[in-house]
């Protein structure tokens, strides 16, 4: 008898007690953010509605990807890197340049430039293996996540924009009749030289 | 009137989608009003065939797919695979990158078991209780995401290391949520533990003894809430656990029969506790140095094949793999906690109330995608 009086006062206290921690919780500082309402980008604002308790997102974040193609050798390590292949490269010579990435110090030599740089987003599960494959440094992961798009194939990224693409195609051909010059004028000299022998 | 009054059993599904069940699993039970006459657990609606696309995929670019193997716990599901291929390699993980991985990882188990006891609680029907136990994860999730960037996935441990040092200033964030966690875990002890109502419906209930519990193979708390002291940590230590101190909670009948729900649940909220403990020792003793042990580009482990132990929150995960000598596994085997918890699910069930098969489940902490794989 005692003890089923006993479990009733316990009930009770427990309950009330459990009552006044979810009542202290009215007097602190919320911390949901009232997200598409609040601007989340910007760490002044969030910090006076917030009283310090959050903090904007960390500069790390690993949302939808860029890259920076001036700095993108077309080495296409990020390719092999990406476990589910929502990055598709082509790429042709280019012009021989030092290109300073962000990663090292030493310049790195580029000769050959993207014709088609294309990212998945839809497929892409945001893993960082590609960034951090990237000798460059051209490929990061931005602080955008907002992404939605009516289209699936909205979702895949073009870096590469059509008249670039041109542009590089023809600088490619030039350079393929340059290289051909080249190799017949050596030919022809290779030729001179072995009748002189002669 | 005859003296007895015929009843008949009626088959129900509990699941898929049922709001207590924790994922994408289904119940069927043959009930006799409430009481549960027959219970069959229905797995395999999670399945996204893992362990196949582990042969498809390079050793490195499988990591981001344990992640998803248990969402709450990647970090300790990234660090048992590359800890097997690390073994295969013969590589040796600097002690930075060791003590980081132990950050993570605790850090990532104190975050897998508030959701685990809160995800109980509100199956119980306190919603309060969750809220703030997950108030407190998202503390550990901002932490997590400013060593990796990433919040659920986290991706952050490599073949021979961890992709990222940590941040500046973060052993000083970590110390100041470790002060408030330790009164907030307070807070829950008042707000849950000793709630009488939350401890009726918890104690006595679907007790597992410790025979019963090596019988069914049961893994990590559910084994050490049974009061059998087996930790992997401790029994077969790796990584730099021998160096740590801390304590094997086992569950002790506190209120109830030995290895009861209420036992399952404590075991857990003592192992956060513990993992406390933990993280203090390892902020202090953290050394400087490499990160990241060097490894091949293309990495091709020798022919052969490895089992790795290790303990996750969810307990024992063990990834068993087979090397040919490529750039891929051969093949790949996951064995995890949740499965077996799952297994003993029809014998547990059998003759109790159907609100109480939600409290056996939500104290055996299931997760469906771990479940399936
Ligand atoms: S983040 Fe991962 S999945 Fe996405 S493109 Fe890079 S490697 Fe591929
Ligand atoms: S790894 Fe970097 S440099 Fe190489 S192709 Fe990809 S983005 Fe360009």
């Amino acid at each position: 008898m005692n003890a089923y009086f006993n479990n009733i006062k316990n009930g009770i206290q427990t309950v009330f007690e459990g009552m006044s921690i979810s009542l202290a919780s009215f007097f602190v500082h919320p911390i949901t953010i009232q997200y598409p309402e609040d601007d989340i980008s910007s760490a002044e604002k969030l910090k006076e509605t917030y009283k310090g308790q959050l903090g904007p997102m960390p500069e790390n974040y690993r949302g939808i990807l860029d890259v920076d193609l001036s700095i993108c050798t077309a080495c296409q390590l990020c390719v092999k890197a990406c476990p589910i292949d929502c990055i598709v490269i082509d790429a042709v010579k280019c012009d021989k340049s030092k290109v300073q990435g962000t990663k090292s110090e030493k310049p790195a030599v580029k000769t050959r430039t993207c014709t088609r740089f294309d990212i998945h987003m839809g497929k892409c599960m945001f893993c960082a293996l590609c960034t951090l494959a990237c000798p460059t440094g051209a490929i990061v992961h931005t602080k955008v996540f907002e992404m939605n798009k009516y289209q699936l194939q909205d979702l895949v990224l073009s870096f590469v924009s059509e008249e670039e693409k041109e542009k590089a195609i023809k600088r490619d051909s030039e350079l393929k009749v340059e290289a051909a010059a080249e190799k017949a004028a050596k030919a022809a000299k290779e030729a001179e030289k072995t009748e002189e022998e002669k | 009137m005859t003296s007895e009054l015929k009843t008949e059993h009626i088959t129900i599904n509990m699941g898929p989608q049922h709001p207590s069940t924790h994922g994408v699993i289904r119940f069927v039970i043959k009930t006799d009003g409430e009481i549960i006459h027959e219970c069959d657990p229905d797995v395999g609606y999670l399945h996204r065939g893992i362990e196949k696309i582990a042969e498809s995929v390079t050793w490195q670019g499988f990591v981001p797919f344990t992640d998803r193997v248990d969402y709450l716990a990647s970090m300790n599901a990234n660090w048992a695979y590359c800890m097997a291929v690390e073994e295969m390699l013969g590589t040796e993980v600097p002690e930075r990158a060791e003590y980081i991985r132990v950050i993570a990882g605790e850090l990532n188990r104190i975050s897998s078991h508030l959701v685990a006891i809160g995800a109980a609680d509100m199956d119980m029907g306190a919603i309060t209780p969750f809220v703030q136990l997950l108030r407190e994860r998202e503390y550990i999730n901002d932490l997590l995401e400013m060593i990796c960037g990433a919040r659920l996935t986290y991706n952050y441990y490599s073949i021979g290391g961890v992709n990222y040092d940590l941040p500046e200033g973060f052993s000083i964030k970590v110390m100041g949520f470790l002060d408030h966690f330790e009164v907030a875990v307070e807070q829950m002890h008042r707000l849950v533990t000793y709630n009488q109502i939350f401890i009726n419906r918890f104690a006595n209930v679907a007790a597992v003894s410790p025979e019963m519990a090596m019988d069914y193979n049961f893994v990590g708390p559910n084994l050490r809430g049974s009061g059998v002291k087996y930790d992997v940590r401790r029994n077969k230590p790796y990584s730099i656990y021998d160096k740590l101190d801390f304590e094997i909670p086992i569950g002790t009948a506190s209120v109830g029969t030995l290895g009861d729900c209420y036992d399952r649940y404590f075991v857990r909220v003592e192992e956060i506790r513990e993992s406390v403990k933990i993280l203090r020792q390892c902020l202090q003793q953290i050394p400087e140095g490499e990160i990241q042990a060097k490894v091949k580009n293309a990495i091709k482990p020798p022919v052969g094949h490895k089992y790795i132990r290790t303990e996750t929150p969810r307990g024992d995960t063990g990834y068993f793999i087979y090397s040919d000598g490529k750039t891929s596994p051969s093949r790949l085997k996951i064995r995890t906690g949740s499965f077996t918890g799952m297994s003993i699910i029809p014998e547990l069930a059998r003759n109790i109330f159907i609100a109480d098969l939600v409290a056996v489940i939500g104290s055996l902490d299931i997760v469906a995608p771990e479940l399936d794989r």
